[in-house]
This record gives C-alpha cells, sequence and structure tokens, in this order.
C-alpha cells in the first residue's frame, strides 16, 4: 500500500518544476516494484481561492487516475501552508495496518512527523518503506524506515509538454 | 532482434520451421542471461551446451513455455559471429543480402557488429563504420544506431533525440533529480516522435550530455527506453 504526501515530494522536487513534474502513476509503479498494490493514497491539502477549491480539477485527475485522493480541507488562512494532512495519513497508515490491509507500507515523504506512525505501523509486523528526494527526507525518518529509497535517482520527473495544458499548474 | 527461419533457411543446420531464431541476449535485472522474441522474453533452456554471454547473438531452437506459455526457452545452435558469417557459401550470403535490404536491416546489423548502412539505392548497400552517426541525412529516416554493438540514444546537442528503438508516435521524458537516469516511454500525452527523431522542447538545458554524444539504452517489456549514465 502506498502513502503519499503531495505537498512534501513537490516541494523536495526542487527548482525545476516549471519545467518537471512528477509523474505519480510512473512513480507508485516504481515503487511497487513488481508487488501487487493494494492501494496508493495522495495526501493533499485543498488550496481554497476566494471559497473556490482550485485545486479540485487537479485532485479529481489523480482520483480518475486510480488514486484513492484525501484532501483536507483545513488551512491557515493567509499562509500557503496545509494543516491536518500529515495526521490523516498517519491515521490513515496505522489503521490500514491494524486492519491487517497490507504487508508493506511505502510511504512517500521524508517528514519526520511519521516517524512514530511508522514504529507503529513496524510494531504490528508491517514492513515501511519511505521514498523521498534526498533533501526533504529526514534523518530520523531514513534511520526508522526498514528500506530507503531515494526518489533522486529515480526517473520520476517528466518533462513538461508545453504544447498540453498542464492542469496541475 | 530477431530473424525468422524463414528468412535464412538453409543457414542455420536445423531451420526447418519456423521455431528458429536469431537473438541477441542481453541481462535482464537480476542478472540473467535473456532476449526477447515474439514480444515474449527468452531464456537459455536448462540443459544447453555451451555458454551464452551479454552481447552474443546465437540461432537458437525457440520452444515455448510448456507450463504457462508466458516466455520462451532457447536452446542455441549457433553462435552468429564472424567465423559464422566466413563459412556462408555465395548463395546463402545472397539470402542474408537480401533480407538486409527488405525484412531486417536495422536488427542484423546489430548482430553482425555494429554497422550502418545508409542507402539511397536499395540494390546498391555500402557498409560503414558508425563513427559518425550524425553524418546521415535525417531525412533519410533514423539511422542504425549502434556503439559498441548495443543500440543507444544519440543526441546532436538540439532538442532532439535520434534513435532506432523509437517508433513513430509519442514519448514521454523522464529523469531522476540528479539527470543521472532517463526513461523514454510511450505516452500519448508526450511528445511527437517521427522517423527516429523525437523532438524534445527544453531537453538541451536538462540533459547533461554533450552534443554529439551516444548512449546505450536498454528497451523493457512495456515499451519504455532507459538510458543511465
Amino acid at each position: 500500500m502506498v502513502f503519499i504526501d503531495l505537498r512534501n515530494i513537490t516541494e523536495g522536487c526542487g527548482p525545476d518544476s516549471d519545467y518537471l513534474r512528477i509523474d505519480l502513476e510512473w512513480m507508485t509503479d516504481r515503487l511497487c516494484d513488481g508487488r501487487r498494490l493494494m492501494r496508493a493514497f495522495i495526501f493533499d491539502g485543498k488550496h481554497i481561492v476566494n471559497g473556490v477549491d482550485v485545486s479540485k480539477t487537479f485532485h479529481d485527475i489523480l482520483a480518475r487516475c486510480g488514486f484513492t485522493m484525501v484532501a483536507r480541507d483545513c488551512c491557515t488562512l493567509g499562509v500557503d501552508r496545509q494543516k491536518e494532512v500529515d495526521v490523516a495519513l498517519g491515521c490513515e497508515m496505522v489503521v490500514r495496518a491494524c486492519r491487517d490491509q497490507y504487508d508493506v507500507a511505502v510511504l512517500v515523504s521524508g517528514d519526520r512527523d511519521f516517524v512514530p506512525a511508522v514504529e507503529h505501523v513496524q510494531d504490528m509486523g508491517k514492513r515501511v518503506e519511505v521514498a523521498s528526494f534526498d533533501s526533504s527526507a529526514s534523518i530520523g525518518l531514513r534511520r526508522v524506515c526498514d528500506r530507503f529509497r531515494s526518489l533522486d535517482e529515480m526517473p520520476v520527473l517528466m518533462l513538461k509538454n508545453p504544447c498540453l495544458t498542464e492542469v496541475s499548474e | 532482434m530477431t530473424m525468422t527461419a524463414g528468412d535464412l533457411t538453409g543457414l542455420c543446420p536445423s531451420s526447418q520451421d519456423d521455431d528458429v531464431a536469431m537473438l541477441s541476449f542481453t541481462t535482464d535485472s537480476h542478472g540473467n542471461i535473456c532476449s526477447n522474441w515474439r514480444g515474449k522474453r527468452v531464456y537459455p533452456a536448462w540443459d544447453h551446451e555451451g555458454v551464452i554471454s551479454p552481447g552474443e547473438s546465437w540461432c537458437c531452437m525457440m520452444e515455448l513455455n510448456p507450463k504457462n506459455g508466458g516466455n520462451y526457452f532457447a536452446t542455441p545452435i549457433r553462435k552468429i559471429d564472424s567465423s559464422f558469417l566466413a563459412d556462408l557459401g555465395g548463395e546463402q550470403l545472397e539470402r542474408i543480402a537480401e533480407c538486409l535490404l527488405t525484412n531486417h536491416r536495422d536488427e542484423v546489423l546489430d548482430a553482425i557488429g555494429g554497422r550502418v548502412i545508409r542507402d539511397a539505392d536499395p540494390v546498391v548497400a555500402v557498409a560503414q563504420p558508425v563513427s559518425d552517426p550524425h553524418g546521415s541525412d535525417p531525412a533519410e529516416g533514423a539511422p542504425a544506431i549502434v556503439h559498441d554493438g548495443c543500440p543507444g540514444i544519440y543526441y546532436d546537442g538540439s532538442d532532439s533525440l535520434r534513435s532506432q528503438l523509437f517508433d513513430d508516435g509519442y514519448y514521454a521524458v523522464l529523469f531522476s533529480k540528479d539527470r543521472r537516469n532517463l526513461v523514454i516511454r510511450p505516452d500519448r500525452r508526450g511528445y511527437a516522435c517521427v522517423g527516429g527523431t523525437l523532438t524534445v522542447h527544453g531537453i538541451s538545458g536538462m540533459l547533461r550530455w554533450t552534443p554529439g554524444e551516444h548512449r546505450c539504452a536498454h528497451i523493457s517489456e512495456d515499451g519504455s527506453i532507459a538510458v543511465a549514465e
């Protein structure tokens, strides 16, 4: 089961994000590495502008691609900082492990806040793999996980085609 | 990279039916010797005599996996090398030349050691070394770009990549963040490829290749082409 903290890896993408975007489907496929994918969650915050969720179209596209989209609607007003998202991801990872719905959790994030959730999942006999860009991967998370996979070495950044409208923009 | 027995009747000792193929072998991600034939993976038969090394080409007897039909097993008959070509008779050479100019030109050139045929006239073919793959006119179509026996991708410094591995269609281009790994995979939302040339807006600013550089590439079962530094 794959859990993607979208904001974390998008920020870790670096300064080339004007030209590149992360191919989430391809990345998920590579991270599964031939193993059966039970489910892939994407966690993100809603981007509300004048009362309108401008990120809804992008989230809908991800949902149509087969991802289970979890968009939390609580953001601090005037500050581009999402709330609830990390806890939602951590809870989902632990609850699914309690229900024995997966054997291996692939956490796509480098946020140290996930360390307690990872430890609880491991206590239930599950493996936790962490994938993140090196620049956004905390040492604590790398240390506690069963396997760390650097996204820096994985070809997951797709060159944007300017001839096509990028909805994610 | 195959030729059917029909193309090479008489060249291989047992080429009586369609179960004989000429294969170039490489290694998969697990280090196993393998090749591809008719869209399926090929592994050497466990009881074959002789040793197959990566990069070698062999005339093989093919057998579909009787358990699940998911792959083929190849029993090598004869290695395709310079001595094999030297032993061919006149009629056999004619047959090969005919085959080269019709169905399997690029594939056979890979197998016989990395040469490029550039011919405007299909009757008169001139084999030339691949030292200057850029030298051919793009209007002639994609040349068989090979280097040290491996097919690859040629970067001329502009926003285009050329390779015999490209089919006409659309491809997405993916990088690793450290730019060391490149994957080009079929994607209808990607960049257009015509005649073996893939034009990618902005790739010159992304690639860390030097103009005129050629890199070996590996094509996987899903059609994606991977290039690693």
